[in-house]
């Protein structure tokens, strides 16, 4: 079957056959349609090796009818995790690809495999998440416990951070939602369980759902993870305590690599000195104090523009988050959540979730910006 | 340093010169910026010494949000450095002077605010002395023979803003970049060598 147009191009439209990327940063159904199963052979022109997602550009068919397409992968950081890197394949090579074509029809394909000379490349395993029980909480002098790395004994400098979190989406306690690792609903039905939204935010919640998060502010203009979703990135975040001056730097794996900085001087929640006032923020004014093994962190002040979480719940500015952090095990972070915004729910909601400890490493380089011209 | 003494290869010139006409920083479009150009926003950084963690974390205020980590624990620079914006940093001091050692980086960013070339060659020293309570000086050797005849060396000195801490600057906040991304356009075209 060879289309006219399209070359060495064959379009399947095979819903029986749907094969699905397991940890691609955006909602790759959003952008690509699992429907349109396409096979491509063509010349590689350009290696775009960048984050979010690598981009292979290549020659398709022939002559007056050869067109260019982009063959989108994992990121970056992924497929150096498997070992691939930026030569494992050139302008020149002869690639087959399999996947699933641009919705828009754009020549844009989303790579579920891609061959180099009958050799399948660019394959990322599924990790497998250990949660086992971990050693003992590690603690500072005066007790409490260590949300970052611990000094080492061998010299190196202490490192670690908290990933793979044990939910992806933002769902009320009590409830069993079903949701992929974008927060993409396995049933749209389930939506008005998620939270106590009021009719407004229902609403939009179930359009973004229905739009696969096509418009997720995350995705489409790097905005930050504000919020609980920080705490939901692939990539994980990493606590750096500064005790000295009695702040607590949140380093964020997706996104931008932002930081995010809680205060436990006892300020109140008013803009930093000599800074932004009172203007509403992405990340909100965080203060902090302890309660027994518990970090618990009071933030207020966040704008609108982003989402607050996987899956696209809908905020206001007067939301405020009572979030709680402990540590149960040396591997273990347990992290709960209240949600106040009267402004999208009809009350009080709380959720939470476990992380698990990444030792030995600080978090992957990860720039959202980083693919964009 | 005046740009007509830098010990410049003929192509990283006429990029250069590009670069000064055109003044499509990458940067200005919310790109992380590693080199000196990390020094020379206008809101400044923050640096978190984190000595029983043998780190110092470098905050970012200008930019994407974000940070740089100097490992102090005497660490080689690893093999197989994939290149990155701020590369790969190690630091130890020099009597009063922290000397950092950079390389890993890549091509995406200018090192400066006139776009002086570099390439994935770039070895970086910094030497940050602080003189007095408001003063940093600032010295870097740029070390890229991809770019440079050899290495030379230039620098500034930072200074001591009292009173005032980091705040949240979203370089993202008004960004206009996905109306260049793949798929935007028609046909699609990343041929370029040139980062403008």
């Amino acid at each position: 079957m060879r289309h006219p147009v399209l070359g060495f191009v064959v379009m399947i439209a095979a819903a029986s056959l749907l094969i699905l990327p397991l940890s691609a940063h955006h909602e790759i159904t959003a952008k690509f349609d699992p429907a349109k199963t396409t096979r491509l052979q063509g010349i590689v022109t350009y290696v775009d090796w960048a984050n979010p997602h690598v981009h292979i550009f290549m020659n398709v068919g022939a002559g007056a009818s050869m067109a260019n397409w982009a063959v989108e992968l994992e990121s970056v950081i992924d497929l150096q995790k498997a070992k691939y890197t930026r030569d494992t394949v050139k302008p020149g090579d002869s690639l087959t690809v399999e996947g699933i074509a641009a919705r828009d029809g754009s020549r844009q394909v989303w790579g579920n495999t891609v061959t180099l000379a009958g050799k399948r490349i660019f394959n990322v395993p599924e990790e497998t998440v250990n949660r086992a029980p971990g050693g003992p909480t590690p603690r500072w002098p005066d007790g409490k416990p260590r949300l970052g790395p611990a000094p080492t004994t061998t010299g190196l400098a202490a490192t670690g951070y908290w990933a793979r979190p044990s939910m992806t989406i933002l769902a009320e306690n009590g409830t069993n939602i079903r949701a992929n690792k974008n927060g993409l609903l396995a049933n749209i039905a389930d939506a008005p369980k998620v939270a106590p939204f009021q009719p407004w935010a229902k609403d939009l919640f179930e359009l973004r759902q229905r739009n696969r998060l096509a418009d997720d502010p995350q995705y489409l203009y790097c905005l930050p993870p504000g919020g609980p979703r920080q705490f939901q990135q692939p990539y994980g975040i990493q606590f750096v305590e500064d005790n000295e001056r009695q702040r607590i730097f949140v380093l964020i794996g997706g996104g931008n690599r932002n930081y995010r900085i809680i205060y436990l001087d006892g300020r109140s929640h008013v803009g930093q000195v000599g800074g932004d006032d009172d203007n509403p923020l992405y990340y909100g004014r965080a203060v902090a104090k302890w309660n027994g093994q518990t970090l618990e962190v009071d933030t207020r002040g966040f704008n609108e523009d982003f989402w607050f979480t996987n899956g696209g719940l809908p905020h206001t500015e007067q939301l405020k988050l009572l979030e709680k952090f402990t540590r149960t095990d040396f591997d273990t972070l347990r992290y709960d959540v209240t949600i106040d915004d009267p402004g999208a729910y009809t009350r009080p909601w709380s959720t939470g979730w476990t992380l698990r400890w990444v030792g030995g490493a600080d978090l992957p380089v990860h720039f959202c910006q980083d693919n964009r011209p | 340093m005046r740009i007509s003494e830098l010990p410049i290869q003929p192509w990283a010139r006429a990029l250069l010169d590009y670069r000064l006409e055109n003044q499509l920083e990458p940067h200005t479009r919310c790109k992380p910026s590693g080199g000196p150009r990390q020094f020379l926003t206008p809101y400044g950084v923050e640096t978190a010494e984190m000595p029983d963690l043998k780190q110092i974390i470098i905050m970012d205020l200008g930019g994407p949000h974000t940070y740089r980590v100097i490992y102090m624990d005497g660490r080689p620079h690893p093999v197989d450095l994939q290149p990155t914006y701020y590369g790969h940093s190690t630091g130890k001091w020099d009597g009063d002077t922290l000397v950092i050692d950079t390389v890993g980086f890549n091509e995406k960013f200018w090192i400066d605010r006139q776009g002086t070339p570099h390439t994935e060659k770039l070895h970086m020293t910094e030497r940050l002395t602080r003189t007095d309570y408001n003063t940093i000086k600032y010295v870097v050797t740029i070390d890229d023979p991809g770019a440079y005849t050899k290495p030379w060396t230039s620098g500034f000195n930072f200074r001591w803003t009292a009173n005032s801490e980091l705040f949240e600057y979203v370089c993202q906040d008004n960004n206009y970049a996905p109306d260049l991304m793949v798929g935007a356009q028609e046909f699609v075209d990343r041929t370029s060598k040139i980062v403008p």
